[in-house]
């Protein structure tokens, strides 16, 4: 029971991670139609923003800002000269994402080396409830989470611009007719979703160390989740999120551990056949040619 | 001269002329490294290179390599693969077929090494390569004289002798620090090509020195090991064993000791010098082990004045920075074997290097390649104190002879 | 089949599929034009060993041409159907791993095994291709992916099987017609064979009817199929014949490096085929061709520093693809037309 238990809590900071990841792939890719391979690239670069900043003895909150704020101005200046050029064209902005993993990557072990980075835990402790151990910094990692879903879904679903944001992807000319700035909303959509992969960089090296090669596999799950929970779908990036931790979580606790991607893989599949626009519905995304 | 015929004719002029093959050189010996400097298996494969640059300068310091009264200096080519097989292997017909190397050393994967060996074997250059899952395709009759691997020569030993070394050494370190008979084990390895190899044998070992052993295999990216490891509190263990990639291990330790797996672990290959530059501590006891010797803790003076000089040329402290002493050592062994046998001849020189004992660095026996063309060595293995980055106690247990019950050698 | 002409006739001139065909076969352009692209390719392809080039870089163009043979497959795919997949290194993996357990269990050489790797590829094809008649867009790219991934795990656990993790052995390439493999110069010239092949078969696609009723599916997939084109049935067959191009490439993979593992055809090595594909232009002849031999050779060009060139390289994949949105060989066809028209006037 406790082992459960302790599955169950393992489970939710498997999930958190992953859906900080993949609220910004959906957002970026559902509503902006840009397809960002490099989006893991920018959270191992908020990753090493933050390890750089504690390692020159900054503290971690200085850090995990410096890696928000850094990796928002990354998405700014990539945005606006890259992948701007790319919207009628997405499968070029992809290939261009491609290109910036290799770009990204080699730049950080250019100066940096390619060594696994780490920094002291921030918060250490553990709490024991019942036989479950409950590690504080995982805690946090899973609060800070919630407020940023919670910000994120009312930012996209009550608020005016969130408004004004849906009805840019419904209707791009529509919408500019009436007067909503797309392209600037574009950008903007874009900032967020890196800040957040910068944010999730910061809390991912508070929990374990990470190489400059990070990037690849965390992107893959980001991509799982967005299109599991619907493209642009806040809420079903979260239950996707949760519901890709929960497996790992299970498989790897009493299945065969070696095939526990296997299973993330074989669901994504049955999923997007089954309900193409995810499971709680989502954007169509562009077109993939 | 019709245009064309113009044009083939210049063309192929070109061609053959910036493809000019080198001048052969009868004053240097070439050799070659091929190992990854960029992508994902670099921190390995740095080391490589830099361990042979490390003896090859020292050698051409001394003057070269005497055969018959004559000095012949060596030339070191180095090839980056990147971390992808067909790099790799076009590197190795470079350095084989067009610079006409006369022994080559790398890859450290898996895949790369075994399709190198078809490269170097019919151009008969000798190949040192790492990766012990070698082991199940170098036999008595494919390294005989002729045979396809004959020129092939395996860097690291035959598995069962380092599991068993290593085991012998953690259960004795971690027997003695917890204070109690130590019975159940897990063991965690990738589900990788090396993994997959070297579980079997660490499993045995562990066996043969009465624990029950359980294997828990993980997928090779992964990152968050908390439901691994909480699978493995469940069956109780007394130790957890973290097995081959350092850098991985580093990170699912701390998991384990959040989560209170097991009451001591093992760490392989992850060396006390990283423990300590990285200022980590534990509170439960732990040991860490290196190939084949650590340099946060080295057990001869040689091995220590080794170190010094290696990160002196300016190498990176890495978890795996120890693996360079091996092809240091394998590098020095082939330049005696050259002097020693007065030829360059590789049939003259593989049959040297199979009657050589070489006392190297690596070991405080001297060194011999078995009739598998495998090396023995013992593996050095460190307890760090409780709440410490930096007192260890260190134990080089060595190999057992023959492989337990149940275990095919490796 | 009429159907699809006249639908295909009735569509605005400038973005018509026909035109474009016309600029990728290069049906505008006069005999001695057209005749220029495919002698150099066939002297440069086949004249190459007789340059000496060098053990490297034979080995290197060995490789190279047996990635644009399964590029050849995807661009049929991409280019002609619409279809996007980044799942082609899996179809290369069953091609690769028919052609070594065949091998291994019944002895079966390159030449008996080839047959049965393309098939076996091309049903492979057709499996992963039908997800693509219920779902469309990048879901099914995300798909393919995913499939590949999962091809690498199954490989991996397979056991004894598929050789686990470590992969499988294979001896070299058997003589053929008195011909021996043991060169690697001979190995060369049998891939370059079936680079021309290649060529020649997608050419031949991009000319026939059937390459228009392609065409037609990719431009209004509603409208084909109004017209009376069974799509599903097309877009399964071009998946199998994109599949079987694949199967070709992997069964002389696996002879050329005489040892296959399961991570040679996961998911990465598929985006970079597809990677591949984009950036000679799916839709040019050339196209695929140019994108391999970009993709391979533009970092042993800039061969700096190895990390620095990784940097140069990403910089000059981004650069080529904002100049020339439609592929190398697209941009290059454009600047010929250009000239050409310019030096027609003056």
């Amino acid at each position: 029971m406790e082992i459960f238990l302790q599955q169950l809590v393992n489970s939710l900071s498997v999930a958190s991670v992953i859906i900080l990841i993949g609220i910004g792939i959906t957002l970026i890719f559902g509503l902006t139609g840009i397809i960002n391979f490099a989006h893991g690239e920018f959270l191992m670069i908020g990753g090493m923003t933050t390890w750089l900043v504690v390692s020159n003895g900054g503290g971690f909150i200085i850090g995990l800002v410096a890696a928000v704020l850094f990796v928002g101005l990354l998405g700014f200046v990539l945005e606006r000269g890259l992948f701007r050029l790319t919207l009628d064209r997405p499968m070029n902005g992809f290939i261009i994402s491609l290109g910036l993993i290799v770009v990204l990557q080699h730049f950080v072990i250019r100066f940096w080396n390619s060594y696994q980075k780490s920094i002291p835990e921030p918060l250490s402790g553990v709490w024991e409830i019942g036989g479950v151990q409950i590690i504080v910094m995982r805690a946090v990692v899973v609060l800070i989470t919630a407020v940023v879903v919670a910000i994120t879904f009312f930012g996209i679903s009550r608020s005016r611009y969130g408004l004004a944001l849906r009805a840019s992807v419904a209707d791009q000319e529509t919408a500019s007719l009436m007067g909503v700035p797309v392209r600037r909303y574009i950008t903007g959509v874009f900032i967020y979703g890196s800040m957040l992969a910068g944010l999730g960089g910061a809390l991912m090296i508070a929990l374990f160390p990470i190489t400059p090669f990070i990037g690849s596999t965390i992107v893959v799950r980001g991509f799982a989740v967005a299109l599991i929970g619907g493209l642009g779908n806040v809420a079903g990036a979260v239950v996707a999120g949760l519901v890709l931790g929960l497996m790992d979580g299970l498989s790897a606790g009493y299945g065969l551990p070696e095939w526990t991607e296997a299973y993330s893989f074989a669901l994504m599949i049955l999923i997007l056949l089954l309900r193409p626009n995810g499971l709680l519905g989502g954007t169509a995304g562009p077109r993939a040619v | 001269m019709k245009f064309w015929q113009f044009c083939a004719i210049a063309g192929s002029a070109l061609f053959a002329a910036s493809a000019q093959p080198a001048a052969a050189d009868d004053d240097t010996i070439k050799i070659g490294v091929v190992a990854a400097q960029t992508g994902a298996f670099v921190s390995a494969g740095n080391t490589i290179g830099a361990g042979v640059t490390l003896a090859v300068k020292e050698i051409n310091d001394a003057g070269g390599v005497k055969i018959g009264g004559k000095s012949r200096k060596i030339q070191l080519e180095n090839r980056d693969d990147r971390t992808d097989v067909n790099v790799a292997i076009a590197a190795g017909r470079e350095l084989v077929n067009d610079i006409g190397v006369a022994a080559l050393y790398g890859t450290e994967s898996h895949d790369f090494s075994v399709s190198m060996t078809k490269i170097t074997g019919p151009a008969k250059v000798l190949q040192f390569t790492g990766n012990s899952s070698l082991g199940a395709i170098l036999t008595k009759e494919s390294v005989a004289p002729g045979a396809p691997l004959h020129y092939t020569f395996q860097s690291e030993p035959p598995e069962f002798q380092r599991s068993g070394s290593t085991a012998r050494g953690v259960l004795k370190l971690l027997g003695k620090e917890i204070g109690a008979p130590l019975k159940n084990a897990v063991v965690f390895v990738a589900d990788d090509a090396t993994g997959q190899y070297l579980s079997e044998h660490y499993v045995k070992a562990l066996e043969a020195n009465g624990q029950h052993v359980d294997l828990i295999k993980y997928p090779p990216n992964t990152t968050d090991f908390t439901p691994l490891l909480t699978r493995a509190k469940g069956l109780n263990p007394d130790t957890v064993h973290f097995w081959y990639n350092g850098d991985v291990t580093l990170v699912a330790f701390p998991q384990a000791v959040q989560l209170k797996v097991a009451k001591g672990y093992f760490l392989f290959g992850v060396d006390p010098g990283v423990w300590a530059d990285r200022k980590l501590v534990s509170t439960a006891p732990v040991t860490l082990s290196c190939v084949p010797m650590c340099w946060g803790a080295p057990p001869t003076p040689e091995a220590k004045a080794y170190f010094d000089r290696y990160f002196a040329a300016g190498a990176v402290k890495g978890v795996q920075s120890s693996v360079s002493l091996l092809y240091y050592d394998y590098m020095h062994w082939y330049a005696k074997a050259i002097e020693e046998s007065g030829s360059t001849d590789p049939d003259t020189v593989v049959a040297q290097i199979e009657k050589m004992k070489y006392q190297g660095v690596v070991s405080k026996a001297p060194l011999y390649f078995d009739n598998r063309h495998r090396v023995s060595f013992a593996t050095e293995v460190c307890l760090v104190k409780p709440n410490t980055s930096d007192q260890f106690e260190c134990a080089v247990e060595e190999p057992p002879t023959e492989p337990p019950a149940g275990d095919n050698g490796g | 089949m009429s159907n699809s002409e006249t639908m295909v006739d009735t569509a605005p001139a400038p973005a018509t599929p026909e035109s474009e065909v016309k600029v990728a076969a290069g049906a505008h352009l006069t005999l001695v034009e057209r005749l220029i692209m495919p002698t150099i390719l066939i002297v440069v392809l086949f004249g190459l060993p007789w340059f000496h080039p060098g053990y490297r870089l034979l080995s290197l163009a060995t490789s190279t041409g047996v990635s644009a043979i399964a590029l050849y497959g995807l661009a049929i795919l991409v280019g002609q159907a619409g279809i996007m997949s980044v799942g082609h290194a899996a179809l290369m993996g069953v091609g690769a791993y028919t052609g070594a357990i065949l091998s291994r269990d019944l002895g079966m050489n390159l030449w008996t095994a080839l047959p049965f790797a393309a098939i076996f590829s091309a049903l492979a094809a057709g499996l992963v291709g039908l997800p693509s008649l219920r779902v469309g867009g990048h879901h099914f790219v995300i798909i393919t992916f995913a499939f590949c991934g999962l091809l690498a795990i199954v490989l991996t656990n397979g056991g004894a099987f598929t050789g686990a993790a470590s992969g499988l052995d294979i001896g070299a390439i058997a003589p053929l017609f008195g011909v021996s493999f043991g060169k690697l110069q001979n190995v060369y010239l049998l891939v370059a064979f079936f680079v021309l092949a290649s060529i020649a078969l997608t050419w031949l696609v991009m000319v026939s009817r059937y390459g228009r009723t392609l065409r037609s599916i990719r431009e209004n997939e509603k409208l084909a199929s109004a017209l009376g084109i069974d799509v599903r049935f097309h877009k399964i067959v071009a998946f199998m014949l994109s599949g079987a191009f694949a199967g070709v490439a992997g069964i002389l993979q696996v002879y050329f490096l005489q040892h296959i593992s399961p991570e040679l055809f996961g998911a990465f090595p598929s985006v970079y085929i597809a990677l591949m594909v984009m950036l000679g232009g799916p839709r040019m002849l050339y196209g695929p061709l140019a994108g391999a031999l970009i993709v391979t050779f533009l970092p042993e060009v800039l061969n700096l520093d190895p990390i620095d060139a990784r940097i140069a390289y990403g910089i000059g994949l981004i650069a080529v693809i904002l100049l020339l949105p439609g592929g190398v060989m697209a941009g290059l066809a454009s600047l010929y037309r250009t000239l050409r028209s310019k030096v027609a006037r003056a």
